[in-house]
């Protein structure tokens, strides 16, 4: 199913990249433009569904969780938001953004050491994006732009349980410059569109709406009357372009 | 890859775990069939034979219990969401509890296996290939036993038992707008899923409408093969300084009169932690069927149970 392109009448666009590539800057910039434009949007985060997060937060701080487990607390919480925040909102003929998507797994589960393939089947439920971003920047860039801005590095974000390294820091270098791997290979695989992230913020969100003004020719699922709040209450949907009289 | 563990699918990569000295036994059956009730007699008599068990259930890990519960309890869960929910709660005791154990020998009794997350899944979508790839983490256990009913004989036990609730009977699927249809329908419909993966992987399978004592007797007797086996993983030798009950030759054979004794201690104390209730009607519901064959006696080296016809002949198709 992943494999496929999607049947829904909205659009999915997903940005990926390692920490500090400057992703969820980018999407912030497509979602202000998009919605300025009058597209009705929708944003998603990674691992963001209530439905696991205490359990994900405890498991970190116990310190119990192991490769297959992190990973499928991810999947769980990618499964809830794909029925809750994704599906409804792409059958409603809506953008969604999605920062971060099963790539992420991909790259990140498969270093932890589960199984690439096996990683692969468990998001094979996952819708696939129309269009997939992968901010490509260089490891000494994105070391630079995380350890100057962030407050501190956390156990498993600096991959700590793979016994890199006893230094925080160091382990988070290697860490990312596993899955800094990972994602090149996944570039051909799953034809992600790559973006050079070591570009001015400006220049590389002048790509990403090039690309993405290219992808939405012929869809005009824009806002129109539900804004306006009409006092007809049937005019606050949107009627789909090919169901007009 | 551990040596000697078989996985159902692509396993866990990263882990070296080293030889599995224990066995791994896995109960399955529908709820309220008395799988609680038969391993507690279980753990009770391989304990006083001397071997380390662990008692692993379905939902129960540290990590997941109270999240499933939270769910079910509140919000709708779709398909997908609900199994890896399942796949994560079998993924923490799998490393936390159930290889820990197996390396150390021990005999681990799995009360419900990955076949649950199979047979609910294959209710809602007959491909369960989906399922199965998530799953393929999981190591392939020495022995799964299927207590069979039918859900006719389930119905009462599991009315007299404290009724039906809304998961077990499938509410989600909305097949019908009362419970106890719903939980006929959905209950069969599990049932025939098992009765597939009977036959697809080899269970074996006990007719559960007998009584407590019957089916314990031969639960023992094909428990007692797999672990005096060997195989692979070679013999797993009791505690030493366990009660040595007959070490030669039928060392774990129990007489029917013990057997009875035990059945009462683990039943008639206070007891709530079973979730099947109390078993007190057992004999009362599954009254005696005609044309219902006992289990052939087995020998010590057993055969693959396809060799001897189809077990599911015996029962009546629902």
């Amino acid at each position: 199913m992943f494999q496929e392109p999607h049947k829904f009448t909205g659009k999915l666009f997903i940005v990926e990249g390692i920490d500090g590539s400057g992703k969820s800057t980018q999407l912030r910039l497509l979602h202000s433009w998009l919605e300025a434009q009058g597209y009705p949007v929708f944003m998603t985060e990674w691992n963001s569904s209530q439905l696991v997060k205490q359990t994900t937060k405890e498991g970190k701080k116990k310190k119990t969780l192991t490769p297959t487990t992190f990973s499928l607390l991810h999947a769980t919480d990618f499964a809830d938001r794909l029925a809750y925040q994704i599906l409804p909102p792409l059958k409603a003929g809506m953008i969604v953004l999605a920062d971060r998507y099963a790539y992420t797994a991909f790259s990140r589960d498969v270093v932890r050491g589960v199984h690439p393939s096996w990683v692969r089947k468990v998001y094979d439920f996952a819708v696939k994006p129309d269009l997939a971003f992968y901010f490509k920047v260089p490891l000494p860039i994105a070391i630079e732009r995380i350890l100057s801005g962030r407050a501190k590095l956390k156990y498993y974000e600096a991959g700590m349980d793979l016994n890199l390294s006893h230094s925080l820091e160091e382990s988070f270098k290697i860490f990312q410059g596993m899955i800094l791997k990972e994602y090149d290979r996944m570039i051909e695989e799953f034809g992600l569109s790559v973006i050079d992230a070591t570009l001015e913020i400006q220049e590389q969100q002048e790509i990403v709406r090039e690309i993405v003004a290219e992808n939405l020719k012929g869809f005009s699922t824009k806002r129109r009357n539900y804004a306006k709040r009409n006092k007809v209450f049937w005019r606050r949907f949107a009627i789909p372009e090919n169901r007009r009289a | 890859m551990p040596r000697g563990t078989k996985f159902f699918g692509d396993g866990l990569p990263y882990l070296k775990t080293g030889e599995l000295k224990g066995k791994l036994i896995a109960l399955e059956g529908s709820d309220g069939v008395g799988r609680s009730t038969q391993i507690d007699l279980l753990q009770e008599w391989l304990e006083v034979q001397g071997y380390g068990v662990v008692v692993t259930g379905w939902t129960r890990s540290n990590l997941m219990s109270r999240t499933i519960e939270m769910a079910k309890n509140g919000n709708m869960l779709d398909r997908m969401t609900f199994s890896l929910l399942y796949a994560t709660d079998f993924a923490d005791r799998l490393e936390n509890q159930i290889l820990p154990a197996l390396r150390s020998g021990f005999v681990v009794i799995a009360d419900r296996y990955i076949y649950t997350a199979f047979a609910r899944d294959a209710v809602r979508d007959p491909d369960m290939r989906w399922i199965k790839d998530v799953f393929g983490f999981a190591p392939v256990p020495d022995l799964v036993c299927y207590l069979r009913i039918d859900v006719e004989n389930l119905i009462p036990r599991v009315i007299e038992s404290g009724g039906m609730n809304y998961w077990e009977s499938g509410m989600d699927l909305h097949v019908s707008d009362n419970i106890f249809d719903s939980f006929r329908k959905y209950q069969k419909g599990l049932i025939e899923a098992y009765d597939k993966m009977a036959e697809e992987y080899g269970f074996e399978v006990l007719d559960a409408r007998r009584s407590v004592q019957e089916i314990q007797e031969d639960l023992r007797t094909r428990i007692e093969s797999i672990i005096k086996r060997g195989g692979p993983q070679g013999n797993i030798v009791p505690l030493p300084g366990a009660s040595g009950r007959g070490k030669e030759g039928g060392g774990l054979k129990t007489s029917a009169l013990e057997i009875e004794t035990r059945i009462q201690t683990v039943l008639n104390p206070v007891k709530s932690s079973s979730s099947e209730g109390p078993l007190a009607g057992e004999e009362k519901s599954a009254p005696p069927l005609a044309g219902l064959k006992p289990n052939p006696p087995r020998e010590a080296s057993i055969l693959p149970f396809s060799t001897g016809g189809n077990p599911l002949d015996d029962f009546p198709k629902d």
